[in-house]
């Protein structure tokens, strides 16, 4: 059989040979036939899908189905076969010899390597290589062969090297760690990433042995996992220039997890910079532009709060007043202020005065009678950390009328503040967060998980989030076979995220293709009465 | 080969060890055993053998492409085998179905509540599952959705086009309208969203959830009017097809 396929193989070199010209090719202008559909010249590429559905630009791109690694996947139950040039180019269909790629669907897996020629008649009237026609959803392109020529040098190209960070024998990893950090969440973080780390290491005696052999690529794909901790220090403007000395030393596959106080927009701009997939960081404060390609977040952080909180104001808003919602008045203590003013922007007729306090500055004592003016304060939103919180007037009588006290519950820490008990049973938590009782039960897994590895549970938020982003990297790789494409893992990522078995603090986590934040909304939640205080839902799971 | 080999057996024999397995999870459907698998895959070895050698043979005649007629037979079926009954029709499987539609509340494309059931219930309805972030499937039922619209002009408006989410917390009212307007979706044409188990149990009573959205098949189910059964068309089914079955609905 084998010597079958090369005679085949080597024929339709030769038959290609007599094909057509070479092309000057541009893999540059074949990116953008293959990422945006679109043409040298800007225009949108057309292309017919079965019985005559016409798609056009973005939705004919190539990068649609078969994403941006070109190495394929799957959905529902079309297969996406890969095509990044290296699996193309050469004869599919073996298992031993041609990867977990080719590892056929069905009989249609099985060809002889495309060429110029058959590329063009692939895309253009959907036949493959031996003859046979493509699945009825690939796009019959209407291309020039000169278009065809920058797409195949694009596809030469693409996912044809393994990521840097990999070697024959290692994969590096690093987690990031901002200055402001307690050592205690530090730590939190670190046993359970370490831990990860030992055990996918651990129990592994024979892989190196089976590696050398080389004969699956499932053995073939092992590589010693190796974490290195990257600590920042001093402000963040100088992080870049850290981050890219640290890699330069020690190039790393992905960042895992990651925990970040302040801001982690050097961290997003480093990941995006050098293309390197950082999955999962804890933060309050992501990038939530939604540019970045390569940063996976559990969340939009604080943003996500204050559009929770004004999404549950216009659906249940107190009856009139003022809103008076006080913040740190600096570049990240603005940003849920601006968020919840924002999206009230044309929604609410209600009043929203800003109390910025100054980066130094305390409360003052008598500060909340001053701050409705002649309106009366009706909802008062506390954009700020448990510390702030804590040095409110335990004395300080409430304004009257006031309804409501909201604050956040990653500013919080997801503690009930200790305020005196007037001001408790007006007190409300903006929560984007599993429950207490669904997430112990969720948590169950991790918790044994701990236990038998001797890590107390000390930080839950913390460790959850470094357990996820540790085992999802996990699954994720040992899907890659020894494809070390980084879009590739973002890809499998994207696909499995939903389907995870690993618990979460989040109710459900999920992203798509495209899609960098996995959990999408948060509950309002009061406190029971008494000592310590459970979170009691007063409002649906709201998606701003 | 080509007849009689029954609908649940047809691609058995393309398929290897993965295939296989993943076959076997959907054995629940398919009710396949692993006799049938092993017989079909010593089966599937000697085909592979016989088309090596017929391409061999096409290649060095000079005959490229070769045409070989099972597989291409192969590819036509590719949608019938979770069913028991495929019809005439090439690329989609019709199926008669009564579906008891939860009473949820649903988010239209501005916002607003709707009450899924009495959507349904006042005009003849087309009806599909979407999700914005979806490569694959959805931008090709969204444009034959909208070449249904257009087909149908001015008369259009007689019938409820309805696209639901099955990635209902990324698919905010906002991405939907986003969605709706880049597809020239109508004023019959409504897409709706809503919470994550409002959405799941839309798809339950559709016989659709597949768990995990980038686990969905095409599907399209039309109903000429509250109390009558549903027409559900599997698989790929062109806007002559959805228009051909809309009129035989409305015409009875």
């Amino acid at each position: 059989m084998r010597t079958v396929r090369r005679v085949l193989a080597g024929l339709s070199l030769l038959l290609s040979q007599g094909g057509l010209a070479a092309e000057p090719a541009d893999s540059h202008v074949g990116q953008s036939l293959y990422r945006n559909g679109l043409s040298a010249s800007g225009e949108p590429v057309r292309a017919t899908v079965q019985k005559g559905v016409a798609l056009s630009g973005a939705d004919a791109a190539c990068v649609k189905c078969h994403r941006r690694s070109g190495l394929g996947g799957s959905e529902g139950q079309n297969p996406i076969r890969p095509i990044a040039g290296r699996l193309l180019f050469s004869s599919q269909g073996k298992l031993e010899r041609a990867g977990r790629w080719a590892i056929p669907a069905s009989s249609a897996a099985v060809r002889p390597p495309y060429t110029r020629n058959s590329l063009a008649r692939a895309l253009r009237e959907g036949i493959d290589p031996a003859g046979r026609p493509l699945d009825a959803l690939m796009p019959r392109y209407d291309l020039s062969d000169e278009e065809i020529a920058q797409l195949q040098a694009y596809l030469e190209g693409l996912s044809s090297t393994a990521a840097p960070g990999v070697t024959d024998r290692e994969i590096h990893f690093s987690t990031i760690i901002t200055p402001d950090i307690s050592s205690d969440r530090r730590s939190a973080m670190l046993d359970v990433l370490q831990g990860f780390f030992r055990d996918k290491n651990g129990g592994t005696r024979k892989e190196t042995r089976r590696r050398e052999a080389g004969s699956e690529q499932m053995y073939r794909a092992f590589r010693t996992w190796v974490l290195h901790v990257w600590e920042l220090k001093g402000s963040p403007e100088t992080w870049g220039a850290q981050l890219a000395a640290y890699y330069r030393q020690q190039p790393v596959f992905a960042v895992i997890g990651g925990i970040g106080g302040a801001s982690w927009q050097p961290v997003h701009a480093f990941c995006e910079a050098f293309e390197v997939p950082c999955v999962f960081p804890d933060v309050d404060y992501p990038d939530v532009a939604g540019t970045g390609y390569y940063p996976l977040y559990f969340t939009r952080g604080v943003t996500l709060e204050a559009e929770v909180l004004a999404k549950h104001l216009l659906e249940t808003g107190p009856s009139g007043g003022a809103i008076v919602q006080v913040y740190r008045d600096h570049a990240l203590g603005r940003l849920p202020a601006q968020g919840l003013r924002e999206y009230l922007q044309g929604k609410s007729r209600k009043t929203v005065i800003d109390y910025p306090l100054s980066e130094a500055g305390r409360l003052p004592v008598d500060f909340l009678s001053r701050l409705a003016g002649n309106e009366r304060l009706s909802t008062l939103v506390l954009w700020l950390d448990s510390t702030d919180l804590a040095v409110l007037d335990p004395a300080a009588a409430l304004p009257d009328g006031l309804e409501a006290i909201y604050v956040s519950a990653s500013l919080s820490v997801m503690r009930r503040p200790s305020l005196p008990e007037n001001w408790l049973s007006k007190l409300r938590m903006v929560y984007p967060f599993d429950l207490p009782a669904t997430r112990e039960q969720r948590l169950a897994r991790m918790n044994a998980w701990l236990r038998a590895r001797n890590i107390p549970l000390s930080d839950e938020r913390t460790q959850a989030n470094a357990f996820f982003a540790a085992t999802v990297t996990g699954d994720a790789m040992s899907h890659l076979g020894e494809n070390f494409s980084r879009d590739y893992f973002i890809e499998r990522i994207e696909q499995m995220t939903q389907s995870a078995l690993s618990p979460s603090i989040y109710p459900h986590l999920s992203l798509g293709p495209g899609q960098r934040f996995a959990s999408k909304g948060g509950y309002v939640v009061r406190f029971s009465p008494g000592k310590g205080g459970t979170p009691i839902a007063i409002s649906e799971w709201l998606i701003p | 080969m080509k007849k009689g080999r029954g609908v649940k057996g047809h691609d058995i024999r393309n398929l290897d060890q993965r295939g296989y397995k993943m076959l076997a999870i959907d054995s629940e459907r398919t009710s396949i055993n692993d006799t049938t698998v092993r017989h079909q895959t010593a089966r599937r070895h000697a085909t592979a053998r016989l088309l090596a050698l017929q391409v061999l043979a096409a290649l060095s005649l000079g005959l490229v492409p070769y045409p070989i007629s099972a597989i291409a037979q192969d590819h036509q079926h590719d949608h019938h085998h979770h069913h028991a009954i495929p019809s005439e029709q090439d690329g989609y499987v019709r199926t008669m179905a009564s579906y008891s539609i939860p009473d949820v509340k649903l988010l239209d494309a501005n916002g607003a509540g709707v009450s899924l059931r009495s959507e349904l219930d006042d005009k003849p309805v087309i009806l599909n599952f979407i999700f914005t972030s979806c490569g694959a499937i959805c931008p090709v039922m969204s444009t034959t959705f909208s070449q249904v619209q257009m087909a149908l002009g001015p008369e259009r408006d007689t019938v409820h086009m309805v696209s639901i989410s099955i990635d209902p917390e990324h698919d905010t009212p906002a991405a939907l309208k986003s969605y709706a307007e880049k597809y020239g979706a109508g004023s019959q044409w409504q897409m709706l969203t809503g919470s994550l188990d409002n959405s799941i149990a839309v798809q339950r009573a559709f016989d659709v959830y597949r768990g995990d959205k980038m686990g969905h098949t095409p599907a399209t189910f039309l109903r000429v009017k509250a109390g009558q059964p549903w027409v559900r068309l599997d698989g790929f089914a062109s806007a002559a097809d959805i228009l051909r079955e809309y009129r035989q609905l409305t015409t009875n």
